[in-house]
Protein backbone atom coordinates (compact mmCIF):
# COMPACT_ATOMS: atom_id res chain seq x y z
CA UNK A 1 0.00 0.00 0.00
CA UNK A 2 1.17 3.06 -0.98
CA UNK A 3 -0.26 5.91 0.54
CA UNK A 4 -2.61 6.27 3.77
CA UNK A 5 -4.53 9.81 4.88
CA UNK A 6 -4.82 9.98 8.36
CA UNK A 7 -7.47 12.98 9.07
CA UNK A 8 -7.26 13.92 12.94
CA UNK A 9 -8.23 16.38 15.50
CA UNK A 10 -8.47 17.20 19.11
CA UNK A 11 -10.89 14.52 19.98
CA UNK A 12 -10.15 11.55 22.17
CA UNK A 13 -11.71 9.47 19.62
CA UNK A 14 -9.40 10.35 17.04
CA UNK A 15 -6.84 8.55 19.42
CA UNK A 16 -7.99 5.31 18.02
CA UNK A 17 -6.71 5.55 14.58
CA UNK A 18 -3.56 5.07 16.28
CA UNK A 19 -4.05 1.40 17.68
CA UNK A 20 -5.59 0.60 14.28
CA UNK A 21 -2.82 1.96 12.23
CA UNK A 22 -0.84 -0.96 14.84
CA UNK A 23 -2.64 -3.63 14.33
CA UNK A 24 -5.29 -3.69 11.73
CA UNK A 25 -3.75 -2.52 8.07
CA UNK A 26 -0.31 -2.91 6.29
CA UNK A 27 2.71 -0.92 6.28
CA UNK A 28 1.87 1.74 4.23
CA UNK A 29 5.11 3.44 2.03
CA UNK A 30 4.05 6.84 3.29
CA UNK A 31 1.64 8.47 5.82
CA UNK A 32 0.04 11.69 5.34
CA UNK A 33 -1.20 13.02 8.67
CA UNK A 34 -4.04 15.62 8.63
CA UNK A 35 -5.58 18.33 10.72
CA UNK A 36 -8.09 20.29 8.79
CA UNK A 37 -8.39 23.69 11.67
CA UNK A 38 -12.46 24.15 12.27
CA UNK A 39 -12.23 28.36 11.62
CA UNK A 40 -15.13 28.72 13.09
CA UNK A 41 -15.12 26.56 16.18
CA UNK A 42 -17.86 23.98 16.73
CA UNK A 43 -20.50 26.32 15.64
CA UNK A 44 -22.96 25.15 12.66
CA UNK A 45 -22.07 28.53 10.78
CA UNK A 46 -19.86 27.05 8.91
CA UNK A 47 -22.31 24.80 6.79
CA UNK A 48 -24.57 28.25 6.12
CA UNK A 49 -21.07 29.74 4.13
CA UNK A 50 -21.39 29.69 0.41
CA UNK A 51 -17.55 29.94 -1.48
CA UNK A 52 -17.50 34.01 -1.07
CA UNK A 53 -17.84 33.65 2.30
CA UNK A 54 -15.42 31.27 3.38
CA UNK A 55 -12.47 32.85 1.34
CA UNK A 56 -13.73 36.33 3.03
CA UNK A 57 -13.69 34.59 6.37
CA UNK A 58 -10.45 33.24 5.65
CA UNK A 59 -8.96 36.17 4.23
CA UNK A 60 -9.88 38.05 7.78
CA UNK A 61 -8.69 35.92 9.79
CA UNK A 62 -5.18 35.58 8.03
CA UNK A 63 -2.18 37.35 10.80
CA UNK A 64 -5.12 37.41 13.29
CA UNK A 65 -4.54 36.10 16.85
CA UNK A 66 -6.99 33.54 16.63
CA UNK A 67 -5.21 32.21 13.50
CA UNK A 68 -2.06 31.65 15.22
CA UNK A 69 -4.05 29.84 18.13
CA UNK A 70 -5.53 27.76 15.75
CA UNK A 71 -2.06 27.24 13.99
CA UNK A 72 0.02 26.49 17.30
CA UNK A 73 -3.33 24.18 18.75
CA UNK A 74 -2.38 22.11 15.14
CA UNK A 75 1.31 21.91 15.37
CA UNK A 76 0.30 20.73 18.51
CA UNK A 77 -1.69 18.04 17.55
CA UNK A 78 -0.12 17.25 14.68
CA UNK A 79 3.28 16.72 16.30
CA UNK A 80 1.56 14.45 19.05
CA UNK A 81 0.33 12.17 16.34
CA UNK A 82 3.63 12.17 14.16
CA UNK A 83 5.65 11.14 17.19
CA UNK A 84 3.42 8.15 18.05
CA UNK A 85 2.94 7.41 14.45
CA UNK A 86 6.07 6.96 13.50
CA UNK A 87 7.32 5.31 17.13
CA UNK A 88 4.14 2.50 16.02
CA UNK A 89 5.13 2.17 11.99
CA UNK A 90 8.31 3.52 11.82
CA UNK A 91 7.02 4.92 8.53
CA UNK A 92 7.90 8.63 6.70
CA UNK A 93 4.95 10.99 8.19
CA UNK A 94 4.00 14.44 6.30
CA UNK A 95 1.55 16.39 7.86
CA UNK A 96 -0.76 18.99 6.25
CA UNK A 97 -2.89 21.78 7.61
CA UNK A 98 -6.21 22.73 6.31
CA UNK A 99 -9.44 24.87 6.70
CA UNK A 100 -12.41 25.17 6.57
CA UNK A 101 -14.97 22.20 6.06
CA UNK A 102 -13.26 19.26 7.42
CA UNK A 103 -14.68 16.91 5.22
CA UNK A 104 -14.10 18.74 2.10
CA UNK A 105 -10.59 19.35 3.43
CA UNK A 106 -9.75 15.28 3.85
CA UNK A 107 -12.01 14.29 0.40
CA UNK A 108 -9.28 16.74 -1.06
CA UNK A 109 -6.59 15.73 0.29
CA UNK A 110 -7.75 12.08 -0.87
CA UNK A 111 -8.25 13.01 -4.30
CA UNK A 112 -5.20 15.47 -5.02
CA UNK A 113 -2.25 13.40 -2.69
CA UNK A 114 -3.60 10.21 -4.84
CA UNK A 115 -4.06 8.20 -1.37
CA UNK A 116 -4.93 4.39 -0.77
CA UNK A 117 -6.89 4.71 2.43
CA UNK A 118 -8.54 7.10 4.58
CA UNK A 119 -8.43 6.38 8.20
CA UNK A 120 -10.44 8.82 10.89
CA UNK A 121 -11.49 8.64 13.91
CA UNK A 122 -15.01 7.64 14.51
CA UNK A 123 -17.26 10.81 15.14
CA UNK A 124 -17.85 12.13 18.28
CA UNK A 125 -19.60 9.74 20.70
CA UNK A 126 -22.00 11.82 22.70
CA UNK A 127 -24.45 12.96 20.79
CA UNK A 128 -24.86 16.46 21.24
CA UNK A 129 -21.38 16.79 19.91
CA UNK A 130 -22.33 14.56 16.81
CA UNK A 131 -25.58 16.78 16.19
CA UNK A 132 -23.91 19.98 16.02
CA UNK A 133 -20.96 18.85 14.50
CA UNK A 134 -22.13 16.37 12.19
CA UNK A 135 -20.47 13.08 11.17
CA UNK A 136 -17.32 13.59 9.15
CA UNK A 137 -16.61 10.07 9.00
CA UNK A 138 -20.65 9.53 7.56
CA UNK A 139 -19.94 12.46 5.10
CA UNK A 140 -16.13 11.13 4.00
CA UNK A 141 -17.57 7.69 3.84
CA UNK A 142 -19.90 8.62 1.01
CA UNK A 143 -18.34 10.40 -0.85
CA UNK A 144 -14.83 9.12 -1.03
CA UNK A 145 -14.20 7.07 -4.14
CA UNK A 146 -11.59 4.81 -2.27
CA UNK A 147 -11.58 2.91 1.01
CA UNK A 148 -12.19 4.52 4.06
CA UNK A 149 -11.17 3.45 7.75
CA UNK A 150 -13.73 4.36 11.10
CA UNK A 151 -11.22 3.41 13.85
CA UNK A 152 -12.14 2.26 16.94
CA UNK A 153 -10.24 0.56 19.21
CA UNK A 154 -11.63 -2.90 20.04
CA UNK A 155 -13.97 -2.05 23.32
CA UNK A 156 -15.00 -4.80 25.27
CA UNK A 157 -17.29 -3.49 27.45
CA UNK A 158 -19.19 -0.08 26.72
CA UNK A 159 -21.64 1.40 29.58
CA UNK A 160 -24.86 2.98 28.23
CA UNK A 161 -24.79 6.10 30.57
CA UNK A 162 -21.62 7.31 31.94
CA UNK A 163 -20.66 9.54 35.15
CA UNK A 164 -21.04 12.48 33.53
CA UNK A 165 -24.69 11.90 32.51
CA UNK A 166 -25.45 11.05 36.38
CA UNK A 167 -23.70 14.39 37.42
CA UNK A 168 -25.89 15.94 35.07
CA UNK A 169 -29.07 14.09 36.04
CA UNK A 170 -28.32 14.61 39.97
CA UNK A 171 -27.56 17.85 39.42
CA UNK A 172 -30.88 18.65 37.43
CA UNK A 173 -32.42 16.35 40.49
CA UNK A 174 -31.16 18.34 43.35
CA UNK A 175 -32.17 21.76 41.44
CA UNK A 176 -35.61 20.53 41.07
CA UNK A 177 -35.61 19.61 44.68
CA UNK A 178 -34.73 22.82 45.42
CA UNK A 179 -36.68 24.80 43.23
CA UNK A 180 -39.91 22.66 45.17
CA UNK A 181 -39.05 23.61 48.52
CA UNK A 182 -38.20 27.21 47.98
CA UNK A 183 -41.78 27.33 46.17
CA UNK A 184 -43.23 25.69 49.74
CA UNK A 185 -41.45 28.29 51.57
CA UNK A 186 -42.56 30.90 49.71
CA UNK A 187 -45.77 29.72 49.75
CA UNK A 188 -45.96 29.07 53.38
CA UNK A 189 -44.78 32.25 53.75
CA UNK A 190 -46.93 33.87 51.92
CA UNK A 191 -50.01 32.21 53.42
CA UNK A 192 -48.71 33.96 56.40
CA UNK A 193 -49.20 37.26 55.00
CA UNK A 194 -52.34 39.18 56.30
CA UNK B 1 -4.65 -9.80 13.83
CA UNK B 2 -6.95 -13.01 15.18
CA UNK B 3 -10.09 -12.57 12.95
CA UNK B 4 -11.58 -10.33 10.51
CA UNK B 5 -15.47 -10.25 9.47
CA UNK B 6 -16.03 -9.70 5.69
CA UNK B 7 -19.70 -8.83 4.98
CA UNK B 8 -20.39 -9.35 1.58
CA UNK B 9 -23.00 -8.72 -0.65
CA UNK B 10 -23.01 -9.59 -3.72
CA UNK B 11 -20.49 -11.00 -6.56
CA UNK B 12 -20.50 -7.53 -7.83
CA UNK B 13 -18.50 -6.26 -5.24
CA UNK B 14 -15.58 -8.38 -5.09
CA UNK B 15 -13.13 -6.20 -6.55
CA UNK B 16 -13.20 -3.92 -4.17
CA UNK B 17 -13.33 -6.51 -1.12
CA UNK B 18 -10.37 -8.67 -2.80
CA UNK B 19 -8.28 -5.13 -3.28
CA UNK B 20 -8.76 -4.10 0.19
CA UNK B 21 -8.20 -7.52 1.44
CA UNK B 22 -4.95 -7.90 -0.30
CA UNK B 23 -3.51 -4.47 -0.21
CA UNK B 24 -4.20 -2.49 2.51
CA UNK B 25 -5.34 -5.17 5.49
CA UNK B 26 -3.01 -6.95 7.53
CA UNK B 27 -3.33 -10.50 6.99
CA UNK B 28 -5.08 -12.09 9.87
CA UNK B 29 -5.09 -15.33 10.88
CA UNK B 30 -9.05 -16.15 9.85
CA UNK B 31 -11.78 -14.15 7.97
CA UNK B 32 -15.50 -14.92 8.47
CA UNK B 33 -17.43 -14.32 5.03
CA UNK B 34 -20.80 -13.08 5.91
CA UNK B 35 -23.78 -12.81 3.93
CA UNK B 36 -26.82 -11.67 5.14
CA UNK B 37 -30.23 -11.98 2.99
CA UNK B 38 -32.71 -9.54 3.76
CA UNK B 39 -35.65 -11.60 4.12
CA UNK B 40 -37.83 -8.61 2.56
CA UNK B 41 -35.58 -7.96 -0.67
CA UNK B 42 -34.41 -4.57 -1.22
CA UNK B 43 -37.78 -2.82 0.14
CA UNK B 44 -37.12 -0.25 3.64
CA UNK B 45 -39.83 -2.32 5.40
CA UNK B 46 -37.80 -4.23 7.22
CA UNK B 47 -36.80 -0.98 9.27
CA UNK B 48 -40.09 -1.00 10.24
CA UNK B 49 -40.07 -4.83 11.77
CA UNK B 50 -39.51 -5.31 15.69
CA UNK B 51 -37.57 -8.02 17.01
CA UNK B 52 -41.06 -10.96 17.39
CA UNK B 53 -41.94 -9.60 13.69
CA UNK B 54 -39.08 -10.45 12.18
CA UNK B 55 -38.76 -14.14 14.17
CA UNK B 56 -42.33 -14.88 13.60
CA UNK B 57 -41.19 -14.41 9.74
CA UNK B 58 -38.49 -16.34 10.00
CA UNK B 59 -40.96 -18.98 11.11
CA UNK B 60 -43.37 -18.53 8.48
CA UNK B 61 -40.54 -18.67 5.73
CA UNK B 62 -38.90 -22.02 7.05
CA UNK B 63 -38.95 -24.52 4.69
CA UNK B 64 -40.01 -22.57 2.12
CA UNK B 65 -39.50 -21.90 -1.46
CA UNK B 66 -38.60 -18.59 -1.13
CA UNK B 67 -36.05 -19.58 2.13
CA UNK B 68 -34.58 -21.85 -0.25
CA UNK B 69 -33.63 -20.02 -3.00
CA UNK B 70 -32.38 -17.02 -0.49
CA UNK B 71 -30.05 -20.11 1.07
CA UNK B 72 -28.75 -20.71 -2.46
CA UNK B 73 -28.42 -17.33 -3.34
CA UNK B 74 -26.23 -16.56 -0.08
CA UNK B 75 -24.37 -20.02 -0.57
CA UNK B 76 -23.74 -19.23 -3.89
CA UNK B 77 -22.18 -15.54 -2.51
CA UNK B 78 -19.93 -17.26 -0.23
CA UNK B 79 -18.63 -19.90 -2.60
CA UNK B 80 -17.00 -17.50 -4.63
CA UNK B 81 -15.39 -15.55 -2.17
CA UNK B 82 -14.52 -17.76 -0.42
CA UNK B 83 -12.73 -19.40 -3.16
CA UNK B 84 -11.27 -16.68 -4.37
CA UNK B 85 -9.67 -15.87 -0.83
CA UNK B 86 -8.14 -19.69 -0.08
CA UNK B 87 -6.83 -19.66 -3.44
CA UNK B 88 -4.79 -16.72 -2.35
CA UNK B 89 -3.35 -17.71 0.93
CA UNK B 90 -2.84 -19.82 3.83
CA UNK B 91 -6.17 -18.11 5.92
CA UNK B 92 -8.45 -19.89 7.28
CA UNK B 93 -12.10 -18.88 5.77
CA UNK B 94 -15.48 -19.46 7.71
CA UNK B 95 -18.27 -18.75 5.72
CA UNK B 96 -21.85 -17.98 7.45
CA UNK B 97 -25.41 -17.60 5.80
CA UNK B 98 -27.54 -15.01 8.19
CA UNK B 99 -30.97 -13.70 7.70
CA UNK B 100 -32.92 -10.82 8.41
CA UNK B 101 -31.73 -7.17 9.58
CA UNK B 102 -28.29 -6.42 7.42
CA UNK B 103 -26.64 -4.21 9.83
CA UNK B 104 -27.93 -5.75 13.30
CA UNK B 105 -26.74 -9.50 11.86
CA UNK B 106 -23.55 -7.67 10.87
CA UNK B 107 -23.38 -6.95 14.48
CA UNK B 108 -24.29 -9.68 15.92
CA UNK B 109 -21.73 -11.78 14.02
CA UNK B 110 -18.65 -9.46 14.41
CA UNK B 111 -19.57 -9.68 18.26
CA UNK B 112 -20.20 -13.48 18.50
CA UNK B 113 -16.99 -14.50 16.33
CA UNK B 114 -14.74 -11.75 18.31
CA UNK B 115 -13.73 -9.79 14.73
CA UNK B 116 -11.30 -6.88 15.29
CA UNK B 117 -12.31 -5.67 12.17
CA UNK B 118 -15.17 -5.53 9.88
CA UNK B 119 -14.87 -5.16 6.55
CA UNK B 120 -17.84 -3.81 4.48
CA UNK B 121 -17.99 -4.83 0.98
CA UNK B 122 -21.20 -3.11 -0.30
CA UNK B 123 -20.06 -0.59 -3.04
CA UNK B 124 -23.83 0.63 -3.57
CA UNK B 125 -22.55 2.83 -6.92
CA UNK B 126 -25.93 4.10 -7.71
CA UNK B 127 -29.68 5.14 -7.32
CA UNK B 128 -31.20 3.10 -4.64
CA UNK B 129 -28.42 0.71 -3.81
CA UNK B 130 -26.43 3.47 -2.81
CA UNK B 131 -29.00 4.72 -0.57
CA UNK B 132 -29.13 1.32 1.14
CA UNK B 133 -25.40 0.96 1.20
CA UNK B 134 -24.71 4.40 2.79
CA UNK B 135 -27.41 4.25 5.15
CA UNK B 136 -25.95 0.70 6.13
CA UNK B 137 -22.62 1.70 6.35
CA UNK B 138 -23.86 4.77 8.97
CA UNK B 139 -25.51 2.40 10.72
CA UNK B 140 -22.66 -0.24 11.17
CA UNK B 141 -20.23 2.85 11.71
CA UNK B 142 -22.08 3.79 14.80
CA UNK B 143 -22.73 1.07 16.61
CA UNK B 144 -19.31 -1.15 15.73
CA UNK B 145 -17.19 -1.85 18.51
CA UNK B 146 -14.20 -2.41 16.02
CA UNK B 147 -12.67 -0.35 13.23
CA UNK B 148 -14.64 -0.35 10.13
CA UNK B 149 -13.13 -0.62 6.99
CA UNK B 150 -15.77 -0.12 3.67
CA UNK B 151 -14.42 -1.28 0.82
CA UNK B 152 -13.87 0.62 -2.46
CA UNK B 153 -12.43 -0.17 -5.98
CA UNK B 154 -10.75 3.20 -6.76
CA UNK B 155 -11.62 3.60 -10.70
CA UNK B 156 -14.24 4.83 -12.26
CA UNK B 157 -17.80 5.86 -10.58
CA UNK B 158 -15.95 5.94 -7.62
CA UNK B 159 -13.39 8.66 -8.22
CA UNK B 160 -15.64 10.92 -10.89
CA UNK B 161 -17.81 11.26 -7.88
CA UNK B 162 -15.17 12.44 -5.50
CA UNK B 163 -14.15 14.90 -8.10
CA UNK B 164 -17.22 16.66 -8.33
CA UNK B 165 -18.09 16.62 -4.90
CA UNK B 166 -15.15 19.08 -4.29
CA UNK B 167 -15.34 22.03 -6.59
CA UNK B 168 -14.29 24.90 -4.00
CA UNK B 169 -9.88 25.17 -3.44
CA UNK B 170 -9.06 25.00 0.07
CA UNK B 171 -6.07 26.21 1.74
CA UNK B 172 -3.70 23.83 2.57
CA UNK B 173 -0.23 24.63 4.05
CA UNK B 174 2.81 22.36 4.93
CA UNK B 175 3.32 21.76 8.52
CA UNK B 176 4.11 25.11 10.36
CA UNK B 177 7.66 24.85 11.86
Amino acid sequence: MKKVLIAVDDSRTSREVLSTCASAIRQPEEVLLLHVQRLEGRSLMIDMLGEAEMSTLKESLRETEHKRDLDRKSVEILSWYRKKLERLIRVPVRTLVGEGRPAEGILKVAHDEDVDLIILGKSGKKSLDRLITGSVAAEVEKRAGIPVMTARRRVVCEEPYSWTDAYAAVSALTIVVLGLLLLGFVMQHGSLLP
Amino acid sequence: MKKVLIAVDDTKDSTAVFSVFNNLVRPPEEVVLLNVQGLEGKSMMIDMLGDAEISTLKECLEGSEHMEMLERESMRILDYYRKEMENGGLIRVKAMSRFGITSDEILKVADEEGAELIIMGFSGRKGLDRLIAGRLSKDIEKSARVPVMLARHPEGAGKQGLEKAVPQPLVLKEELS
